[in-house]
């Protein structure tokens, strides 16, 4: 494999990791508030979290281009805090991926967070446990196999995303090509061998990445 | 400490309004029957379910109409009729859960709880490998665990029968004394809370409609605990023979069955026993040549008012008061008023607290 391929799998996976990062730290608290809160405004956040869901990648790019223009929401204000430009840059790549990935980060967690039983959490109460004690030594333990699937979707989906990057990452080398924007490359250039590599090697990581996720699941599931 | 409460919830059907005040480390019955809002008394007193009123542990107020605490500041437990162990933690997890939360000293140690509820064996164990009996009782010793200032019991004997049952009351009892701990034990069980409680709450569509020491409550002759009602007796062991048991009151000697199971028992040894008013009739002889063991001379206190067809006489047995349930027909025939003397044939006594 070449060496900008190898820059390219390594800003891929930086991606992935970075957004997976992000989106856990949005996404845990969302899908607790989403779960369990009685408010009027929960159904309108969920239609928002679930709309990349049914959006063509190309349509969110096309928003966030302009978002990140000089004179648009996100661009004005990076711009106020000295970050400068975000279109065409990695940082600008992670927000779209957060973006583009959030419901698979949510909905697992969602809908782990409200099949559980509410008996376990009351007694933690009632022993002492306060609300952030709760959601962290009864509730995200018990939902853990949400928790496992909301990384394991975030990171592959980041990973296997296309549209967005090409629409806001620009495909520049060792910057912003990510794996799936070179494979494009390569077929358009009749490269079919550094394709197949790199194809190949997705393929084979990602697998690898699944397996260890569910193996690790059904070794939880087990009594011990 | 005594617990204070005087609180008030909309329920389904009626509304909760339920005030009481129960003393330091006794024991008080909740007793009523399905959908009376038991369950929801407890589950207001800890916080769990929101209720306007004020709720005092001694001085401090857990709740007042203006500030409520939330529950992990109330230092009231609460064992729930579900299955509540953290399924991620083995019981020993569970127990060190509780017991790195207590806002004090648990009064008993974990090994002397674990020893106590027989739950030595299960530490390792993972909640969803224990049977429904070891499940109450982890669930039991780690609510100890937390240190409460109370503990609110769900019908904790709920699913068990025979053995279990009497060794997870006998448990408790035992941890109950041992720590000083005060407890509010909900039951529709009426002998299993004659077996535990000192004092009773008997709710009705959400109200408390009666309230004191249990031998009161059981024995009052307009109770509305219906068939329920009876005599609670403290007394201790005499002698055994022929298979009777003999036990005595400071003035009274009573002779029962041996129950199967029942292990010698020094003289003197405490028991308690339930004398149900369905078991008791009166006679003006004493009968001879008679099945009943216990025929009493006793003096008419007063009587009840009749419903369908039948009353409650309250006895004067010359110590612990007791109850007839005869029928209005008796009642005329025998020409029965307070002060006069009578004969009271005692069919069935059960012993609740071997």
């Amino acid at each position: 494999m070449s060496a900008p391929d190898l820059q390219t799998l390594y800003t891929t996976l930086l991606l992935a990791l970075t957004s997976t990062a992000v989106l856990l730290m949005i996404a845990m608290p969302l899908a607790w508030w989403l779960a369990r809160s009685r408010q009027r405004l929960v159904p309108i956040v969920e239609a928002v979290v679930a709309l990349p869901l049914v959006l063509p990648p190309t349509v969110i790019g096309f928003y966030l281009l302009l978002a990140f223009a000089p004179d648009g929401p996100i661009g004005s204000l990076s711009h106020a805090l000295g970050i400068g430009a975000l279109a065409f840059t990695f940082e600008g790549l992670v927000i779209g991926s957060v973006i583009y990935s959030l419901p698979f980060a949510v909905q697992p967690l969602q809908s782990a967070f409200s099949t559980l039983p509410r008996a376990p959490l009351e007694a933690a109460a009632t022993l002492g446990a306060g609300p952030l004690d709760r959601y962290f030594s009864v509730a995200l333990p018990m939902a853990h196999r949400g928790l496992v699937a909301a990384v394991v979707l975030a990171f592959a989906h980041t990973i296997g995303e296309f549209g967005i990057v090409l629409m806001i990452g620009g495909n520049i080398p060792g910057e912003t090509r990510v794996v799936s924007v070179a494979i494009y490359d390569y077929v358009e250039q009749l490269q079919l061998l550094e394709a197949h590599l790199l194809s190949a090697g997705t393929l084979l990581f990602s697998f690898v990445s699944l397996l260890l996720a569910y193996s690790l699941l059904r070794s939880r599931q087990r009594p011990q | 400490m005594s617990l204070r409460f005087s609180l008030q919830r909309r329920l389904d059907d009626f509304t909760l309004t339920a005030a009481a005040e129960i003393e330091t480390g006794t024991v008080s019955g909740v007793f009523g029957q399905s959908g009376a809002g038991k369950t929801s008394l407890l589950r207001c007193l800890c916080g769990l379910d929101a209720a306007t009123g004020n709720i005092w542990l001694d001085e401090t107020s857990v709740q007042t109409p203006e500030r409520q605490l939330p529950p992990h500041r109330r230092g009231i437990a609460f064992v729930s009729q579900v299955d509540s162990l953290l399924p991620h933690l083995t019981v020993a997890g569970n127990l060190h859960f509780a017991e790195k939360r207590a806002g004090r000293k648990s009064q008993t140690s974990s090994h002397s709880l674990a020893t106590l509820l027989g739950i030595e064996h299960l530490l390792h164990r993972r909640p969803l490998d224990l049977s429904g009996g070891e499940t109450r009782r982890v669930t039991i010793a780690r609510a100890l665990l937390s240190a409460p200032h109370l503990l609110l019991l769900d019908e904790p004997l709920t699913g068990l029968h025979g053995e279990a049952r009497e060794q997870l009351m006998t448990a408790i009892t035992s941890v109950q004394r041992e720590a000083g701990i005060s407890i509010l034990w909900v039951s529709h069980d009426i002998h299993e809370l004659a077996h535990v409680a000192d004092s009773l709450l008997v709710m009705e569509r959400g109200l408390v409609v009666s309230q004191g020491p249990i031998s009161t409550v059981l024995c009052d002759v307009n109770t509305r605990l219906g068939r329920e009602a009876g005599a609670v007796w403290d007394c201790h062991f005499v002698s055994e023979a022929d298979n009777l048991l003999e036990l005595a009151t400071d003035s009274v000697r009573l002779r029962l069955p041996r129950p199967s199971g029942f292990d010698a028992r020094p003289s003197g040894h405490p028991h308690r026993l339930y004398i149900p008013a369905a078991a008791v009739s009166i006679t003006l002889q004493p009968a001879e040549h008679s099945s009943i063991l216990n025929i009493l001379p006793v003096t008419v206190c007063n009587i009840g008012e009749c419903t369908q067809g039948q009353a409650l006489v309250k006895l004067d047995t010359g110590a612990a008061p007791m109850l007839a349930r005869i029928s209005e027909h008796s009642l005329h025939a025998l020409k029965l008023k307070p002060g006069l003397q009578a004969w009271a044939q005692i069919k069935a006594v059960s012993l609740i607290n071997g």
